[in-house]
């Protein structure tokens, strides 16, 4: 069973591994710095997936040593063997109910990333072997990513092998986003999912239209908040260490449309199909049918990528379907109407949250019933249950919606200096400690990915 | 202009460097120093978690050095502002039918039984203060006025080992041998079993017992198995109207899905404890529109009620063990009784969990839940005061809720309350 402590919003990941790892990160001369955050990423893992550890260690040896610039019988078996291992995770461990092992899909696809980026040559030469395994097992980005290239996180120019230096100020943002993240997550993110789990109590037969539409948002604000809450927390440790920052989410319901939505959410995993899939098929360079077919692949591998059962193939064709429609039938329509793009991220993206959050099929029919009810519901239905959630829901639905506002967001990274940001930013990561110690909080949504 | 980085420490460009760890040291530093005085009631586990968990554990229950400094403190700061107020405001309106005088009740009069309308026969409010007056024969109250008369002639002529009726005294409890075995047990027809539940074995068996415990009975006082016992017999609707519900999250449940809305007075709140009981603001919900927060203690004084529901315990299984559970739950009969001497109580078997959460939760399963149960049991006495216990509506065989009717392993679903209310409607004691 996962250690929830360890966490990044843990407090044994906060108050006992980030302390003494970073310690004696510092006290590392610097040329050997790969090398023990390779170990203390190990180490970290053993701690949150002790029966897995050796699989993460094993795939790393193997990547490492089959990297190779420019070969490509060794690029496609490595990658051939990171996609078998990947297959069977999701395919036959899903099939017996199993957990799969915690961050599997993420740290596959850097290692796949890798080896046809030194393929390509995007990657020029074969980095040192404790660079490349460090990259493979970075603990900041191990757990739910970002899945981000080697190539952005290591400076092509600079020599192999020989670190990275610190410096006081990207400790302070980093500390930042960290606490930043922390906050985010247990203050908000926990507190919406507590009144989705409300509603989840209820029993989906039994809740209002407009419980069943505030639900479909408060899921949206959840999913969102604790993913980039986590997101956050990533780039700050990554950043403590050294490394630059990953972006992985751009306020996407501020996005004009379904597909620029999917440009702004999960960066990384977008760029990562779009990279390795949609552009070496072609994109959307070779006429509407291809570029159909194209987004066709990229959408079912992106619904197999989260999970086996229906609801997520469902879920990629449904927005598979919408982008289609967006850019290839109705594309001159939005440009005319450019609100109907915003209402299909405000509508219909709640709604494919929907259908990504239940993989039950009675329950996920019972729920679009009560979204679109075209029967009515056997169950008793109390017509004030959106006034009873509101009355203890209403603050973190406020606060969720107002921080989807690109611009308040960026006014407070203007000002990220301001000291008094800083005390209030203090404050509540206190506030949120608080909030740990007393209540059981939730794990990380993407964690089972 | 952003200033120049030049990765060196500057306090105050990089002041969370400092100002993290060292107030993270402080509080642990704290947390250490108060390990062996304010805080040795708390435990931590040092190899997983920081010392300052204890002092976190210490503000939420308001540990601290010096409660009075504290108190002046926030008074002189203007910080008692934000304190969130114990005043109850809540005032509910009320048919006449269903206002009744608590005063009357107390002293076991009959005054009830004579009844008062209001001069306009019209609604009367109660705020705890006042007192409104029922109409002996105003349908809602019938049985609350019925109840006063049958209430009081029985204090005097069933009991006369009893004289004096003011059941907020404990008289002295004595060993169940000592008690004649034919008074020793209820009737079958007059409780319900404890439904048992399978143990898988993984049961933490702290917060039962202690062992070789068992809860003694009373010879004398409220809990005394003496009197006329009353039959649970099948009713309609009409008996809960002046039925008053308390409880946690699953009495709040049953407040909005239960179909009594129209009958039935409410009062939950969710993760509320037996512990908590008196000191919690409540959900308010009544079936003449009153909603709203207020204490047990207040509600309990707005009206008389006929019948009391007391369905609690699931939140405090991980919490002390079955004695002390058992203690604080008679404790808080006692109180109920004192405010309304005349309703019958009805102590409600904690609702078990699904087969899932009882196999995987050391803490929270059918083991320690049955074990509970058995304790408050006994407090029933078959006469006024009865013991309920809905499981066998709601699990299956081997005791456990049956999966399909919860979507958390703890709460019914909206449409399995029907069942519940069928259980209430079952089994009910008719004066």
């Amino acid at each position: 069973m996962t250690d929830s402590g360890m966490l990044f919003c843990g407090l044994g990941f906060l108050f006992r591994f980030l302390p003494i790892f970073f310690l004696l990160y510092v006290l590392t001369p610097a040329r050997y710095r790969n090398i023990s955050l390779f170990f203390g990423s190990l180490i970290y893992y053993a701690a949150l997936e002790p029966h897995f550890v050796l699989v993460l260690f094993g795939f790393t040896i193997l990547n490492a040593a089959l990297a190779s610039p420019q070969s490509k019988v060794r690029a496609f078996a490595a990658v051939a063997a990171d996609l078998a291992l990947l297959i069977y995770c999701k395919y036959h461990m899903g099939m017996a109910g199993a957990a799969l092992p915690i961050g599997i899909s993420f740290y596959l696809f850097k290692m796949i990333s890798f080896q046809l980026d030194l393929y390509r040559g995007t990657i020029k030469e074969k980095p040192h072997f404790f660079e490349i395994t460090e990259y493979f097992v970075l603990f900041p980005q191990l757990v739910q990513g970002p899945i981000a290239r080697y190539r952005q996180m290591y400076d092509p120019d600079a020599s192999s092998g020989l670190g990275r230096p610190l410096s006081f100020e990207a400790v302070e943002d980093g500390l930042m986003l960290l606490m930043t993240g922390v906050v985010m997550k247990i203050l908000l993110a926990d507190r919406l999912g507590l009144v989705w789990n409300q509603i989840r109590r209820i029993g989906y037969d039994g809740i209002s239209t407009g419980l069943a539409w505030l639900g479909a948002a408060d899921y949206s604000l959840w999913l969102y908040y604790d993913f980039w809450s986590y997101s956050l927390m990533a780039a700050g440790l990554a950043m403590m260490l050294g490394f630059p920052f990953i972006e992985n989410f751009r306020h996407p319901y501020s996005a004009s449309s379904v597909t620029d939505f999917y440009r702004r959410w999960h960066v990384t995993l977008g760029s990562f199909f779009k990279e390795y899939i949609y552009f070496p098929m072609g994109g959307s360079r070779k006429g509407p049918w291809k570029t159909f077919l194209n987004l066709l692949v990229v959408w079912a591998v992106t619904g197999f990528w989260h999970g086996i059962t229906p609801n997520f193939m469902i879920w990629a064709l449904m927005l598979f379907a919408l982008i289609v429609w967006e850019k290839l039938l109705a594309a001159n329509l939005l440009a005319r109407f450019p609100f109907l793009g915003r209402l299909h991220v405000w509508i219909l993206i709640p709604v494919s949250w929907v259908v990504f959050a239940l993989p039950d099929r009675m329950e996920l029919t019972q729920y679009l019933l009560r979204m679109f009810p075209f029967v009515s519901s056997a169950a008793p239905v109390n017509s004030s249950d959106v006034i009873k959630l509101l009355e203890g829901g209403w603050p973190q639905l406020a606060l969720g919606i107002l921080f989807c506002i690109p611009g308040l967001c960026g006014f407070l990274v203007k000002k990220k200096q301001n000291l008094l940001l800083k005390a209030v930013l203090l404050i509540l990561f206190w506030v949120a400690v608080y909030m740990a110690v007393i209540s059981q909080s939730n794990p990380f949504l993407y964690l089972n990915f | 202009m952003e200033q120049k980085r030049d990765g060196k420490f500057h306090i105050l460009r990089t002041p969370l460097v400092v100002l993290l760890p060292l107030t993270a040291l402080l509080l642990s530093v704290f947390g250490l120093v108060g390990a062996s005085g304010m805080y040795r009631e708390y435990s931590y586990d040092p190899v997983s978690e920081p010392s300052l968990v204890v002092v976190m554990k210490g503000i939420r229950d308001e540990v601290f050095p010096d409660r009075a400094m504290k108190e002046q403190f926030m008074a002189k700061t203007g910080l008692n502002r934000f304190l969130p107020s114990v005043e109850d405001e809540l005032t509910v309106t009320l048919p006449a039918d269903a206002a009744s005088e608590l005063a009357a009740g107390q002293d076991g009069s009959t005054a009830g039984v004579e009844g008062t309308k209001t001069a306009d026969g019209g609604v009367g409010t109660a705020t705890g203060a006042e007192n409104a007056t029922t109409g002996a024969d105003a349908s809602g109250s019938g049985t609350a006025s019925d109840a006063q008369g049958t209430a009081a002639s029985n204090n005097a002529t069933d009991d006369p080992g009893d004289p004096d009726p003011d059941p907020s005294k404990q008289t002295s409890t004595v060993s169940t041998n000592e008690i004649p075995p034919e008074e020793r047990v209820i009737p079958e027809e007059s409780t319900c079993p404890v439904c048992e539940a399978k143990d898988y074995g993984n049961v933490s068996r702290q917060y039962q017992g202690p062992e070789g415990w068992e809860p003694e009975k009373d010879l004398l006082g409220m809990f005394a198995l003496k009197g006329t016992y009353l039959p649970l017999e099948e009713v309609d609707e009409s008996y809960f109207d002046d039925a008053l519900f308390i409880g946690d999250s699953r009495v709040d449940g049953l407040a909005d899905y239960g179909g009594l809305q129209d009958h039935a007075t409410f009062v939950c709140r969710d993760s509320l404890t037996v512990y908590k009981l008196f000191d919690e603001q409540l959900r308010y919900k009544d079936p003449y529109g009153n909603r709203g927060t207020a204490s047990l203690s207040k509600v309990l004084s707005f009206r008389q009620y006929g019948k009391i529901y007391l369905q609690i315990g699931i939140n405090e299984v991980g919490l002390g063990t079955t004695k002390q559970f058992y203690e604080e739950y008679r404790t808080a009969l006692m109180k109920i009784r004192a405010a309304q001497p005349l309703a019958i109580l009805y102590i409600d078997g904690i609702m078990h969990v699904t087969a899932g959460r009882s196999s995987s939760d050391s803490v929270m399963n059918n083991t320690n839940i049955v074990d509970r149960n058995r304790a408050i049991a006994t407090l029933a006495n078959g006469k006024d005061i009865f013991y309920l216990d809905m499981n066998p509506y709601v699990c299956d065989e081997n005791g456990n809720l049956l999966s399909e009717l919860s979507m958390d392993h703890a709460h019914l679903k909206a449409s399995a309350h029907g069942r519940w209310k069928d259980f209430l409607m079952e089994h009910a004691a008719v004066r």
